[in-house]
């Protein structure tokens, strides 16, 4: 009798040991540099990160119910978050377990690594640089500046108030950016759309069936590619610029200023078709074939455009 | 060795040989044992001898030949892109093979790879229709480095590890 007691109050004890665990609240913080390296991982859940102006990481929330070990500690300027969790099976993905809530603080000046499988991430005034990579979630940050990579496989990313050097790539998600400033920015989606503002002087862009919709103002090289989706762009140049677009099947639109000084080289090689609203110049058909192309100047051509689709249609036009 | 004054030995050779006999007459008699009576020379049908037959057959084999030569010729930028293709083929084969088992982060990998390798295919075409195309090549070798770039990542084992 007293065996099976025990036994019971084992299991009794065991039971209330996991509602414990899984109502566990983290409040704990570090004293770290201001321009810490702050790297942080768990399963799934969401965060919120957030950059202020005092020289600590104080993390806060609650971690989900397979909790197995939280650990936050402190070597050097780096600083590790990870919660590990009972099992890392990838079905665990959609369990019913809701994961981590953490509200995770960070010296704006800190550079910040993310990593998870599933969960939503969001990224506030971090100023020492960003990589965040996520399965299935949605990254979107604000107010960010220097080396930048937002990676998402499943989930939309957004970033607005952008300022350094941006690179973004979803599989399947659309991208949203706002880039203030920064030399470079380079975006690769393979079926969301893509569509920003940017300053950057270099730009490469490609999707293969996302729509590609752009404004860039400042273009010194450009690269847009993309396999089905279409490509609009509204392009200011630097003097001397190079912007060239591909398309297998989808359209490409190209506008300038209506006094934009380059030379223009299109062509469409299996029935594609080829407009231009820029000048009265007309597309040219081979005798024998479906190529047509287009090459004319504008104005004193210190620019060069280039564009190539299958069988797309490519229309060149004004802002 | 006596040395030979080439310009004196031609000034000695005579500038008009003459044959040893008068040979207009043997001439003449072969022309008109030619001739068929009562039908002028301009009307004379042509003779289909074994001789041009065989000369004909022989320009007809050579024709056929260059021609079919050429047709079947591939230019530089189509056997580029077929070695691209080959070269691709064996590297995704490796790679999903490296892969094995691991779990897939998408759900329409195939289709995904599917749409890409139509995209390959349309491209392949117009690199027919205009062989000598460079830029058709880059698109073909963007496409492919797409689907593996799509396979990496999709499969990183980063991802794995948390």
């Amino acid at each position: 009798m007293k065996t099976v007691i025990a036994y019971l109050l084992a299991l009794l004890a065991l039971f209330f040991s996991d509602i414990i665990q899984a109502q566990q609240e983290v409040d704990q913080q570090i004293e770290a540099a201001s321009d810490s390296i702050v790297d942080i991982e768990h399963l799934n859940g969401e965060a919120e990160i957030i950059g202020w102006d005092r020289d600590i990481v104080h993390v806060t929330g609650t971690l989900g119910d397979n909790t197995e070990e939280f650990i936050f500690e402190r070597n050097g300027k780096s600083i590790k978050i990870e919660v590990k969790v009972e099992s890392k099976s990838w079905s665990d993905w959609n369990s019913s377990d809701g994961g981590d809530d953490l509200t995770i603080k960070v010296p704006t000046g800190s550079r910040v690594k993310y990593a998870s499988t599933n969960a939503d991430v969001t990224l506030d005034e971090i100023f020492g640089g960003l990589d965040v990579e996520v399965i299935n979630g949605e990254i979107d940050a604000e107010k960010i500046e220097g080396k930048i990579k937002l990676e998402s496989v499943n989930g939309d990313i957004s970033a607005t108030g952008v300022d350094g050097e941006l690179n973004v790539q979803a599989v399947n998600g659309d991208i949203d950016l706002n880039h203030t400033s920064g030399d470079e920015i380079r975006v690769t989606a393979v079926n969301g759309d893509i569509d920003f503002t940017s300053a950057a002087s270099e730009a490469k862009v490609e999707t293969v069936n996302g729509d590609i919709n752009i404004i860039v103002s400042n273009i010194d090289d450009i690269s847009l590619d993309t396999v089905n989706g279409s490509i609009d762009a509204n392009i200011g140049l630097q003097e001397g610029a190079l912007v060239r677009a591909s398309s297998v099947g989808g359209s490409i639109d190209l506008n300038f200023d209506q006094n934009v000084e380059a030379r223009f080289d299109l062509e469409a090689h299996a029935g594609g078709r080829i407009r231009n609203e820029l000048t009265s110049d007309k597309e040219q058909k081979a005798k024998y074939g479906p190529r047509r192309w287009l090459e004319f100047s504008k104005g004193n051509p210190n620019s060069t455009i280039k564009a190539n689709t299958v069988s797309g249609r490519i229309t060149i036009g004004k802002k | 060795m006596a040395k030979i004054n080439v310009d004196e030995a031609v000034a000695k050779v005579s500038k008009t040989k003459m044959p040893e006999r008068d040979l207009w007459p043997g001439i003449e008699l072969a022309l008109a044992s030619q001739q068929p009576t009562g039908q002028p020379a301009s009307s004379q049908k042509w003779s289909f001898t074994p001789v041009y037959a065989v000369a004909a057959s022989v320009v007809l084999v050579v024709i056929v030949s260059i021609s079919s030569f050429y047709s079947g010729q591939k230019s530089q930028t189509q056997i580029i892109a077929e070695q691209m293709s080959d070269d691709y083929l064996q590297k995704r084969e490796a790679l999903l093979v490296a892969y094995g088992d691991t779990a897939v982060t998408v759900n329409d990998l195939e289709v995904q790879l599917a749409n890409l390798d139509d995209a390959a295919d349309a491209i392949k075409r117009a690199i027919s229709e205009d062989p000598n195309n460079p830029v058709l090549l880059q698109m073909l070798k963007r496409v492919y480095a797409q689907q593996i770039e799509l396979i990496e990542k999709v499969h990183a084992p980063a991802w794995q590890q948390l």
